[in-house]
C-alpha cells in the first residue's frame, strides 16, 4: 500500500495570454502511492482540472515533471485512464462497444475482449443497457459508461475530474458507493479531483488540498489524511467526527 | 395503448392535410387548364401530360438513363474527392495551410459559370458534363467536410487516445464516425444540385437525357414534352433523396434528434 507509484515534482504550469500571464500551478510537489484513492481539493481556479491535464499528458508543464513507474509523462497515454468532467462516451457507439474500446484498439483476442467487456459491464451495473447509444442514457448512466470504458482499458492510474459533478444529489451518492466498490474490488489507483469537501473525505484515503498559486506561496497547502476505516457506508456522512473533519476543511480552505 | 391510438391518429390526419395542399394545386392546374380559355402552350392540361408520356414511353427510359448515368459517375467522383481532401485539409494543418486558400478562391464559383470552359477542354461529350457535376458536388463536400472535422469535440479525440488509439485508430473509430451526419447532409444538398447541373450541361448540347427532352419540347414548342422531362427530373431527384435519407436513418441511428 506504501508503495509509491507517482511522483510530481516542482510542477509549474503558466498559460500566456493577451492580457500577459496567468500561473496557474506553482512548484506543486507530492506524490501518490499505488493503490491509494486521492482526492484533490479547492478553491475554483486554483489549477485542478489544469493538474489534471498535466498528469494526463494532455498538457505539458511548463516547469518540473510528472514520473509514472520511474518514467516521465510526456504524453497521453493508455497508463492513464481518464474520466472527464463532461460526458464522454463516443455518441455513435453503444454502450457496449464503448466499454470494449480500449480493448478492441489493443486488438486484444476476441474471447478476451468478450470478457473484459462483460466483467465491466456488469460491474457497473449496465448489462441490460449494451445495445443503448449514449443519447439514449440518463446521466448517471453514462458516467458509468466512461467509467466503465476507463477501468476495462486497465489502466495504470484513473484521473477522475468532477466526475459526478453534473448529478443530482442521490444519484451522486449512489454512483460514490458504487465507485468505492469498484475501487475495492480492482486495486487500481484513482485520483479524484472534486469541489464537494464531503464526497471527498467519504471516498478518499488521502486529501491534497491546493490554493491559489502566489509569488510566494506555492500551490499545495497541505494534505490531509483520512482516517475512516473501509469499508464505509453511507452512514458515515453524518458521524460526528466526519461532520467536524469536514468543517476543519472547509474553514481552511475559506481563508 | 391509448396514447400509441392518438400518435396513430395524428400521423393519419397529417397524412390527410399532406395530401389536400398537394390535391387543390392539381386540382386548379386541372380547372385551368381545361375550363379556361389559357392556350395549351402556355399551360398543358394533366390529360396531354399523361398522353405524353405514353406517347414517349420507348424513349423515356433511355433519357433517364443517359442523365442519371452522368449524374451516377460526375457525383460519386466528386463527392469522394470532396470527401478525402476535406478530411486530409481538416486533419492536417500543414495541409491546411497550403490548400485552404485554393479551396476559398474555388468555393464562390458558380459550377455553371465553368461549363464552357469545360466544353472547350473536354468537349461537348459525356466528360464535359461529368466534370460539372463532379466539380459541383467536390465544392460543396469539401467545405461541408473541413466544416465538420472542425466541430468534432476534442473530447473525444483526448478520450480515445486515452484509450491507447493511434492517428489510424482516431481516424477511423472518431473522426469519419463523428463528421458523418453531417457529410450526409452535404451529400443529400450534393445529390439534388447534381441534376440541376446535369440538365444545364446538357442544354450545351445533347442527343439524350432530361435536358435534351426540355430543349426538344421547347424547339418544336411542345410544351407538354417539356414538362414531361421537368417532371422526370424531378421525380428522379425525389426518389434519389429517398434513398439517402433511408441510408442515412440507418447509419446514424446515434445522433440525438428532437423526434419529428
Ligand atoms: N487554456 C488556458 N488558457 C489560459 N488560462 C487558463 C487555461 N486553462 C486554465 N487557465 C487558468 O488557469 C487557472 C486554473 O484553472 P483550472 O481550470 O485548472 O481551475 P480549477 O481549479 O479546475 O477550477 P474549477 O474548480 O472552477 O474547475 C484559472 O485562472 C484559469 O483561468
Ligand atoms: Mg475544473
Amino acid at each position: 500500500m506504501d508503495e509509491q507509484l507517482m511522483l510530481v515534482e516542482n510542477l509549474d504550469m503558466c498559460f500566456s495570454t493577451g492580457k500577459g500571464n496567468i500561473t496557474a500551478l506553482h512548484n506543486l510537489s507530492f506524490d501518490v502511492k499505488k493503490g491509494e484513492f486521492l482526492a484533490i481539493v479547492g478553491p475554483s481556479g486554483c489549477g485542478k482540472s489544469t493538474l489534471i491535464n498535466i498528469l494526463a499528458g494532455i498538457l505539458r508543464p511548463t516547469g518540473g515533471k510528472v514520473v509514472l513507474d520511474g518514467e516521465e509523462v510526456r504524453e497521453i497515454s493508455p497508463k492513464m485512464g481518464m474520466v472527464f468532467q463532461k460526458y464522454a462516451a463516443f455518441p455513435w457507439m453503444t454502450v457496449r462497444q464503448n466499454i470494449s474500446y480500449g480493448p478492441r484498439i489493443a486488438r486484444k483476442p476476441k474471447s478476451e475482449i468478450e470478457k473484459i467487456t462483460n466483467h465491466y459491464s456488469s460491474m457497473v451495473g449496465l448489462e441490460a443497457y449494451e445495445h443503448l447509444y449514449p443519447k439514449e442514457l440518463s446521466g448517471g448512466m453514462s458516467k458509468r459508461v466512461d467509467i466503465a470504458r476507463a477501468y476495462a482499458n486497465q489502466p495504470e492510474v484513473l484521473l477522475m475530474d468532477e466526475p459526478f459533478g453534473a448529478l443530482d444529489d442521490i444519484t451522486k451518492k449512489q454512483m460514490q458507493t458504487e465507485l468505492l466498490n469498484i475501487w475495492g474490488q480492482e486495486n487500481k489507483t484513482v485520483i479524484f479531483i472534486t469541489h464537494d469537501l464531503e464526497e471527498a473525505i467519504f471516498l478518499a484515503d488521502r486529501i491534497l488540498v491546493l490554493r491559489r498559486p502566489k509569488e510566494d506561496q506555492n500551490s499545495l497547502n497541505f494534505i490531509q489524511p483520512v482516517p475512516f476505516s473501509r469499508p464505509r457506508e453511507p452512514e458515515l456522512r453524518t458521524c460526528g467526527e466526519f461532520v467536524r473533519l469536514k468543517a476543519e476543511l472547509s474553514e481552511v480552505m475559506l481563508k | 395503448m391509448k396514447k400509441t391510438k392518438r400518435l396513430y391518429n395524428e400521423k393519419y390526419v397529417k397524412r390527410a392535410q399532406n395530401v389536400i395542399g398537394l390535391i387543390l394545386v392539381f386540382g386548379i392546374w386541372f380547372v385551368l387548364s381545361n375550363y379556361t380559355d389559357i392556350p395549351n402552350l402556355y399551360l398543358p392540361s394533366p390529360q396531354e401530360i399523361a398522353a405524353c408520356f405514353v406517347k414517349y414511353a420507348e424513349d423515356i427510359p433511355g433519357h433517364i438513363l443517359s442523365s442519371l448515368y452522368r449524374i451516377a459517375i460526375g457525383f460519386s467522383i466528386g463527392s469522394l474527392l470532396g470527401i478525402l481532401m476535406g478530411l486530409m485539409i481538416g486533419w492536417s494543418k500543414n495541409i491546411r495551410n497550403i490548400l485552404e486558400p485554393l479551396v476559398e478562391f474555388i468555393r464562390p464559383m458558380p459550377p455553371l459559370a465553368l461549363i464552357p470552359l469545360f466544353i472547350l477542354w473536354f468537349g461537348i461529350g459525356n466528360k464535359s458534363k461529368i466534370i460539372v457535376i463532379a466539380f459541383g458536388a467536390w465544392v460543396v463536400l469539401v467545405v461541408n467536410t473541413i466544416e465538420a472535422v472542425r466541430n468534432v469535440d476534442p473530447l473525444y479525440i483526448d478520450a480515445a487516445k486515452s484509450l491507447g488509439a493511434g492517428t489510424g485508430d482516431i481516424l477511423r473509430t472518431v473522426l469519419i464516425p463523428a463528421i458523418t451526419p453531417e457529410i450526409i447532409a452535404g451529400i443529400r444538398v450534393v445529390a439534388a444540385n447534381s441534376f440541376g447541373m446535369c440538365v444545364a450541361a446538357e442544354f450545351m448540347g445533347t442527343e439524350a437525357g432530361f435536358g435534351y427532352m426540355i430543349i426538344e419540347g421547347r424547339r418544336f414548342i411542345m410544351t407538354d414534352l417539356l414538362l414531361v422531362g421537368v417532371l422526370l427530373i424531378t421525380i428522379s431527384s425525389m426518389l434519389v433523396n429517398a434513398c439517402i435519407k433511408l441510408i442515412e436513418r440507418r447509419i446514424t441511428r446515434w445522433v440525438p434528434r428532437r423526434e419529428e
